[in-house]
């Protein structure tokens, strides 16, 4: 039996050592003469406890998963426990949770040698690991107020991970974030509290069993409206997604990397928890067809914006807000296809992002930002060119590469689900994106070189980035490995369709 | 001679209160003398509690004047901070129709009658520390990982410092 | 009386401030009033069906908005002393 304990472990070892950190990169500073080595064990413990952690529960959970496969542990266990605080352990937060450790644990290693030993790198570092550890605790919460406050948790970390260097345009960014995340609270708690009147219960399965049983579900559908809005603008779905492309610009490499992997995949699973898990069957509420136009213009958009940019590190966080678009699709679908498609996009979109916003992060430390700068630069830095080409083309979806197969999954789910023309749609914007991502190539392999460049590779920060780049080329041939995670998730959809 | 005679069962004390509330509500957003906004903002957040204790939700009322207590004296001292040039005032013509605007906006609550059917029919007799403490302690303790982030990061905002950027050499 | 409707005209009252007010202590407000509102039907549910529920998910909802709310306003002030801005919409217009 997992007990409440072992689910909230993750989180309460990132917390702990989030408040650990503080003392100890002082203590590094002073005492150790800044060793960069003593920094990356000191980052690297907790991540090893953590990944013990979630792999027991990983074990346990899969032990007996066969049994109950929707594992609710609720603070109480008598007749009032659909009202206490609960946890969910199912396929899909087990696998989420992986993601966000395998991912956070790249984009920390790359952290650390990019933000050194600032003034208050400490507080980074710390602020890095509670953000972490409230999407992993979010992840697990079975209750949309324990889910929403967690969710808080790391909005509220990721502001001052924007605002990190204090650039004035970074002040901008992290002011228009916060308002945007204030309001979109507003708006979810607005959207819970008439589900709480209407059910008297904010449980995933109480308030999904008060879905079927509600005879008029006019006020339900204005809660959830709001409630989806929120989420909407906190995961940037179009109408709502001018904050996103100025706070990753602003933001310092190291915390656009991070965000772009963990926070905004985050925020799918949420989007995706709260449409497909609790919204179900879909004609309850008939969702999908307007979820679907919001898609398409996401997609759209992004890649048009993006399209448009000169400088790249922009160009990227719009390709970002195209990644949200095609998110929605696989969200859209609600067959167990679909889930499959959205979890293996959760990885790999993560991961591509994160590389190019590593790899942006190391050509802007050598003093280039715009296209035109980008001239020439695959022959001087081989090794940086090369990971951002992987990036670009597992972006594009070019086959043997990791984004290949999680493009072809998410569009093959839209056909599944009788939407053929928001598959025509994607594949018509996946060209578009091509398009853009190859001039970026174009630029950096077959144009001549603009300006005498003195700075050299930093080699330490091309360690993280090789590791990405490693697993989008595994992951590109070798699918099955993530796909076999993936499975049970599919199989427990179908049972809770049927059911 | 005609005698008005007012129902006073239909206007409860309820309802007033909701009706001093959107109307303070409303002339805190409209009135452009920063004072002024403050202190309707005030009675707005009193009209709210009061709203609340004649709800007989104590503690709701409770927690709710705390906040706006100190919700009232931040924003004082940012007005304080902001609104040192143009301290425009409106006339008295612009105060009378933004009560008048705030008293149209007020009308659909009291005329729209919306029939809800809740699922919760029986009360539960829930004590409020119990449903607080024992119940709900995880989102407390979220709660406050909330702040502790918060009191994380806040220096990264207000410690002035001078940072070396990298990339702009 | 209708309390839905009653929170739903704060709730855009609150919204109209965000959007039409160029004043940074009225956006302030707005984003305070809006809170209010999201709150406001928890305590209203709660009398009404009886249930102390309601006042608890009332205070910690509340409490996270608050925080936040206490966050901008720190980046507020740090805004205006870097920037010399008094009105968050004017920042918006630097790009684009």
């Amino acid at each position: 039996m997992i007990g409440l304990l072992e689910v909230a472990a993750p989180s309460i070892i990132l917390i702990i050592s989030a408040l650990l950190t503080l003392p100890a990169v002082n203590l590094i500073r002073r005492r150790y003469n800044q060793r960069f080595s003593i920094l990356l064990m000191w980052i690297l413990t907790p991540f090893i406890l953590v990944g013990a952690s979630i792999i027991s529960l990983a074990i346990k959970y899969h032990g007996q998963s066969s049994l109950s496969p929707f594992l609710r542990i609720f603070l109480v266990s008598d007749d009032l426990s659909h009202i206490s605080s609960s946890f969910l352990v199912d396929a899909v937060s087990i696998y989420m949770v992986i993601v966000y450790f395998i991912v956070g644990l790249i984009s920390c290693i790359y952290a650390v040698f990019y933000i050194g030993f600032d003034d208050l790198s400490e507080r980074y570092f710390a602020l890095m690991f509670m953000v972490l550890g409230g999407v992993m605790a979010a992840t697990f919460s079975g209750d949309l107020l324990t889910l929403f406050i967690f969710w808080e948790v790391s909005a509220a970390g990721s502001c001052f991970l924007i605002i990190y260097w204090k650039k004035p345009e970074s002040i901008e960014a992290c002011l228009k974030y916060l308002v945007m995340i204030i309001i979109a609270s507003a708006f979810i708690v607005y959207g819970l509290s008439i589900i709480y009147g209407l059910v008297g219960s904010l449980n995933f399965w109480t308030v999904r069993a008060a879905l079927a049983s509600l005879t008029d579900k006019s006020l339900l559908i204005v809660a959830f409206l709001f409630v989806v809005c929120g989420y909407a603008i906190e995961s940037a779905v179009v109408p709502f997604h001018m904050w996103l492309p100025d706070a990753y610009t602003a933001a310092p490499s190291s915390t656009s990397a991070f965000l772009s992997a963990v926070v905004d995949q985050a925020s799918y699973y949420v989007f995706m928890r709260v449409l497909v898990y609790i919204l179900t069957p879909p004609d309850i509420l008939n969702w999908p067809f307007t979820l679907a136009v919001f898609s398409a213009l996401t997609m759209t958009v992004g890649n048009l914006f993006a399209l448009a940019q000169r400088d790249v590190k922009r160009m990227i966080s719009y390709v970002c807000v195209a990644d949200i678009g095609y998110n929605l699709i696989a969200i859209t679908s609600v067959k167990p296809i679909g889930v499959m498609g959205n979890l293996f996009f959760f990885f790999v979109g993560g991961m591509t992002t994160a590389l190019a916003f590593m790899v942006i992060g190391i050509i802007n430390s050598l003093g280039l930002k715009s296209l035109d700068d980008l001239s020439g630069i695959g022959k001087i830095f081989p090794m940086t060119g090369f990971a951002l080409v992987v990036a670009s083309l597992s972006f594009s979806g070019i086959p043997t590469l990791a984004g290949f197969m999680a493009k072809y999954m998410v569009f093959t789910a839209a056909i599944a689900a009788d939407m053929a023309w928001l598959a025509v749609i994607g594949i018509l914007n996946s060209l578009l994106q091509t398009a853009y991502l190859v001039r970026l190539i174009h630029y950096m392999y077959a144009k001549k070189v603009k300006k005498r460049l003195g700075g050299r590779e930093p080699k330490n920060l091309l360690l993280p980035v090789y590791l990405l780049v490693a697993s989008i080329l595994i992951l590109g041939v070798y699918p099955s490995i993530v796909l076999e995670m993936i499975y049970p998730a599919a199989q427990q959809l179908t049972l809770l369709l049927s059911s | 001679m005609v005698i008005l005679e007012v129902n006073v069962d239909v206007l409860s004390y309820l309802d007033a209160l909701a009706l001093i509330l959107l109307v303070t509500a409303f002339l805190a957003i409209h009135f452009k003398n920063a004072f002024y906004s403050i202190i309707s903002f005030g009675a707005m957040f009193v009209s709210l509690s009061a709203f609340y204790f004649g709800l007989n939700a104590q503690f709701a009322a409770v927690f709710q004047l705390v906040v706006a207590v100190g919700t009232i004296a931040v924003f004082f001292l940012v007005s304080e901070v902001f609104t040192s040039e143009k301290d425009e005032d409106e006339t008295v013509k612009d105060r009378i129709l933004g009560v008048i605007i705030a008293l149209t906006l007020s009308i659909p609550s009291f005329i729209i009658d919306l029939k809800e059917n809740h699922l919760l029919l029986s009360p539960r007799g829930l004590s409020f520390p119990y449903a607080m403490w024992r119940l709900r302690v995880l989102d407390v303790i979220a709660q406050g990982v909330v702040a502790l982030t918060l009191a994380l990061g806040i220096m990264i905002i207000l410690k002035r410092r001078s940072v070396k950027v990298m990339g702009e050499k | 009386m209708e309390y839905i409707i009653l929170s739903m005209t704060l709730l855009a009252i609150g919204v109209y401030g965000l959007l039409t007010k160029r004043n940074l202590l009225k956006t302030l407000m707005s984003i305070e009033i809006i809170a209010a509102a999201a709150s406001m039907n928890f305590v209203v549910f709660s009398s009404l069906l009886g249930d102390r529920m309601g006042q608890v998910f009332f205070i910690l909802a509340l409490s996270v908005d608050t925080s936040i709310t206490a966050v901008v306003v720190a980046l507020l002030l740090v805004a205006n002393r870097e920037l010399k801005v008094s009105d968050i919409w004017d920042l918006s217009k630097l790009k684009e």
